[in-house]
C-alpha cells in the first residue's frame, strides 16, 4: 500500500487527514486517543439500530460525518464533534424534551435496572483502558427505542465525550433516576384521585406496569447485549493496543491479526493502525504537512481572489509546479495526478471488475448485460466516493479498514459482495430500478450481512488474481491506445 | 449508436408509453439535479454536489400518448468529466443546462454540444439549451438573446428556467417529451431514420426548431 493508492481512492477529502497521523508515536499517544473513546467509539460501533432519515438527510449527514475518523487521528480535541451535533437537522430543543419525556415514561420499571447499573460499573473496572462509562450513563435514561434516530444516537455521543470525570457521570444520572420516579409515580397518584371508575384505573394502571415491565425487559436485554458488544471490542482494543501494535512488523499478517482486522478496528485504535498499514513512504513529517498545507492554502487563496486572471497572474508558474496546483485537482485529478492510475484508467478497472464479477455471479452478470446496465453506472458512484456516499458511515469505515490492508482491490470487492447480497432482488429489477437501487443503497444495510457476503467473494478468475487480471487488461489498453493516445471509449 | 434507435424500437401498439434517455448535462451547480427534483416531487432544497450519476423516471402524459422518461441527472463536477461520456451513450435527449450568471458555465453547455456532436448525428437526439437562475437576475452575465441566438445557430430548443422559483421547470421537460413524441411518430410514419423530421413551434414556448 502506497500513499499514492490511498490517496487515488481517498477524493482528496481524507488524505491530509490521514497522513496527519504519527506513526512514530504511538505508545504515547494510546492513553490520549483512548480517552476520547467513548465519542469516536460510540457512531460507528453501537449504532446498529441506526434508522436514517430522509436520503438527503443521510447524505448530508455523511457528509459531515466523513471527517470524523480523520479528524480523529490529528486533532484530539472533542471540538468537531460537538460542532457535528449542533449541526444535526433536528434542533436542540426537538431532541431534549423528547429525551426527558422518554427518560419519565417508564419510570416505576426503573428499578430491575439498579442491578445493571452496578454490574455495568464492574465491567468498567476490569477493562479500564475502555472508557464506555459515559456513554452507559447516558444511555441509562435515554430508553433505546428502535426509532433511535442518527441525530439522537450523536448527541448521545457528544454528551459521553463531554463527561470529563467518568464516574461523576455515572453518580449523576442515577440521581436523575430516581428523581425521575419520584416524578412519576407523583403523576400516577393524580392520575389515580381524578379518575372516577377505580376498576378501569386498575385495569389501566396494570397493562401499563405491564408494558413498562416487557420495556423494561427489553432495554435490560439491549444493554446486555451493549456490553457483550462493548466487552468484545474493549478485549480488541487492549490486544491491539498490548500485542499487536508494539510488534506491528511480525504481526500484521498473521492470521490471528487478519481476523481481527475483519472484524472491524475499534475507533479507539483504528488511527494508528490506518497509519501503519498505509506506511509513509514519502517521510512526511508534520513539519512538512503543515508546509504544504500552508502554501496550498495560500495559492486557494490567490486564485479565488485573482479568478479567471490566475493563469495571466502565475505565467511564471513552471511546470514541474504544476502538481502543486489546486486549480488542476479542481479541474480533474485524472489529468493532475496521472500516475493516480485508478482515476485514468476507470475503464480498465471496470473491465478487471467484469472478470470478477461473470466469475462470482455469472447469473446477475448475464441479466445486468441483457439490461445495458454496465459497472459504471453503480460503480462510480460507490468507487470514487470510497463507499461514503452509499453506505452508513461505520460499515463504510469497516470498508476502509480492510481497503488500508488489501488495497484497490478490496473496493472492487467490496462491490461484489453488495452485489451478492442483492442478487436475488437485483435480478427481478429492470434497467433503470436496479441504477437507481444501486445508487441508493437501503439505508440500514447491517455491516456483518455486507462483510459476511465479501468474505464469500473470490477475487481470482482462473487462477489470476486481481493484481495479474488487471495488469493484463492495462497492457491490453495500453497496446489499443498507441495509435489515439486520448482516452475514449 | 446503436441504442440509440431505442425510442423507435418500443412499440406504442402494445399500450406501452414510449421510453426515452433524457440526461442533463452542464457545468457543476448550475442546477441540473435542483432541475430536476423540483420536477419530479415539486421541491427546491440545497443539494449536495452529484457523485457520478443519478436516476429518476417519469411518465409524461401527453393526451392522446404517454412518454417514460428515463432521466439521468449527471455529475457536473469536472472531475468526473473524463466518465461522463458514458452517461450519454444512447440518449434519446440531452438538457445542456447552464447558469444564467455564470458566463463559463455558458461555454461550458457549448463544449458538452461538441462532445455530443462526436457522438451522435445530427438529429439523432433531442437537444435543449437551458438557462437556469432567472431569479438571480441582477447578476446575469448570458443574456436571454445570446442563449437564444446560439441555440438557433445550433438548431437547439432553448429556454430559460428557475428551478427555485419554478419557473418554466415542467415545460422543459414536456417540451422535450412532446418533441420526442413527435420524432418517433414521424419516423414511424415516413419509415426514414430522422431525416425528415419537421417540427411545429412550440406556441408557449420561445425556442427555436431543431430539424436535422
Amino acid at each position: 500500500m502506497t500513499d499514492g493508492n490511498l490517496s487515488t481512492s481517498m477524493n482528496g477529502v481524507s488524505l491530509m487527514g490521514i497522513l496527519d497521523g504519527r506513526p512514530g508515536d504511538s505508545l504515547q499517544d494510546l492513553q490520549h486517543l483512548n480517552v476520547k473513546a467513548p465519542r469516536s467509539v460510540s457512531v460507528p460501533d453501537y449504532g446498529p439500530t441506526l434508522k436514517l432519515g430522509a436520503l438527503e438527510d443521510r447524505h448530508s449527514l455523511q457528509s459531515v460525518d466523513s471527517g470524523i475518523p480523520t479528524l480523529e487521528i490529528g486533532n484530539p480535541e472533542p471540538v468537531p464533534c460537538s460542532v457535528v451535533h449542533v449541526k444535526r437537522k433536528q434542533s436542540e430543543s426537538e431532541v431534549i424534551p423528547e429525551r426527558a419525556f422518554q427518560s419519565a415514561c417508564p419510570l416505576p420499571s426503573c428499578a430491575p435496572l439498579a442491578p445493571t447499573s452496578s454490574e455495568q460499573e464492574q465491567v468498567v473496572r476490569k477493562s479500564s483502558t475502555f472508557p464506555r462509562t459515559g456513554y452507559d450513563s447516558v444511555k441509562l435514561y435515554s430508553p433505546t427505542s428502535k426509532a433511535l434516530s442518527r441525530s439522537d444516537n450523536v448527541s448521545v455521543c457528544s454528551v459521553s465525550s463531554l463527561g470529563t470525570e467518568l464516574s461523576t457521570t455515572l453518580s449523576v444520572s442515577n440521581e436523575d433516576i430516581l428523581d425521575l420516579m419520584v416524578t412519576s409515580s407523583s403523576s400516577a397518584i393524580v392520575t389515580l384521585e381524578n379518575d372516577d371508575d377505580r376498576h378501569f384505573t386498575d385495569v389501566t394502571l396494570s397493562s401499563i406496569k405491564e408494558t413498562k415491565l416487557k420495556e423494561a425487559q427489553r432495554r435490560k436485554k439491549q444493554l446486555e447485549e451493549r456490553c457483550k458488544v462493548e466487552e468484545s471490542i474493549g478485549n480488541a482494543v487492549l490486544t491491539w493496543n498490548n500485542e499487536i501494535l508494539p510488534n506491528w512488523e511480525t504481526m500484521w499478517c498473521s492470521k490471528k491479526v487478519r481476523d481481527l482486522w475483519w472484524q472491524g478496528i475499534p475507533p479507539s485504535v483504528r488511527g494508528k493502525v490506518w497509519s501503519l498499514a498505509i506506511g509513509n513512504e514519502l517521510n512526511i513529517t508534520h513539519e512538512l504537512f503543515d508546509i504544504c498545507l500552508a502554501r496550498a492554502k495560500e495559492r486557494w487563496r490567490s486564485l479565488s481572489t485573482g479568478g479567471s486572471e490566475a493563469e495571466n497572474e502565475d505565467a511564471g508558474f513552471s511546470a514541474a509546479d504544476r502538481e502543486a496546483s489546486l486549480e488542476l485537482i479542481k479541474l480533474d485529478i485524472s489529468r493532475t495526478f496521472p500516475n493516480l492510475c485508478i482515476f485514468q484508467q476507470m475503464l480498465t478497472y471496470f473491465a478487471a471488475f467484469e472478470v470478477f464479477f461473470e466469475e462470482n455471479l455469472p447469473k446477475l452478470f448475464a441479466h445486468f448485460k441483457k439490461n445495458n446496465l454496465t459497472a459504471d453506472i453503480y460503480l462510480i458512484d460507490w468507487i470514487f466516493t470510497l463507499y461514503s456516499k452509499s453506505l452508513p458511515l461505520d460499515l463504510a469505515c469497516r470498508i476502509w479498514d480492510v481497503f488500508c490492508r488489501d488495497g484497490e482491490e478490496f473496493l472492487f470487492r467490496t462491490a461484489l459482495g453488495i452485489l451478492k447480497l442483492f442478487e436475488d432482488i437485483l435480478t427481478r429489477m429492470d434497467f433503470i430500478h436496479s441504477a437507481q437501487f444501486l445508487t441508493r443503497l437501503p439505508e440500514d444495510l447491517p455491516a456483518d450481512e455486507v462483510f459476511a457476503a465479501i468474505s464469500t467473494v473470490q477475487m481470482q478468475s482462473r487462477n489470476k488474481k486481481w493484481a495479474q487480471v488487471l495488469s493484463a487488461l492495462q497492457k491490453d489498453s495500453r497496446e489499443m491506445e498507441k495509435g489515439s493516445p486520448s482516452l475514449r471509449h | 449508436m446503436a441504442q440509440a434507435a431505442g425510442l423507435s424500437q418500443i412499440s406504442t401498439t402494445s399500450g406501452q408509453p414510449y421510453v426515452s434517455k433524457l440526461v442533463l448535462l452542464g457545468s457543476s451547480s448550475v442546477g441540473k439535479t435542483s432541475l430536476v427534483l423540483r420536477y419530479m416531487k415539486q421541491d427546491f432544497s440545497n443539494v449536495l454536489p452529484t457523485v457520478g450519476c443519478a436516476f429518476f423516471t417519469k411518465v409524461v402524459d401527453m393526451g392522446s400518448s404517454s412518454l417514460k422518461l428515463e432521466i439521468w441527472d449527471t455529475a457536473g463536477q469536472e472531475k468526473y468529466h473524463s466518465v461522463c461520456h458514458l452517461y450519454f451513450r444512447g440518449a434519446n435527449a440531452a438538457l445542456l443546462v447552464y447558469d444564467i450568471t455564470r458566463k463559463d458555465s455558458f461555454h461550458k453547455a457549448q463544449q458538452w454540444l461538441e462532445d455530443l456532436e462526436k457522438e451522435f448525428h445530427p438529429g439523432e437526439v433531442v437537444v435543449m439549451l437551458v438557462g437556469n437562475k432567472t431569479d438571480l437576475g441582477e447578476e446575469r452575465e448570458v443574456t436571454f438573446q445570446e442563449g437564444k441566438e446560439f441555440a438557433e445557430s445550433k438548431n437547439l430548443l432553448f429556454m430559460e428556467t428557475s428551478a427555485k422559483l419554478n419557473y418554466q421547470v415542467s415545460e422543459v421537460f414536456s417540451t422535450v417529451a412532446q418533441e420526442l413524441l413527435q420524432r418517433a411518430g414521424d419516423r414511424g410514419s415516413s419509415s426514414q431514420e430522422g431525416e425528415a423530421v419537421v417540427l411545429n413551434q412550440e406556441p408557449a414556448a420561445r425556442h427555436s426548431q431543431c430539424c436535422p
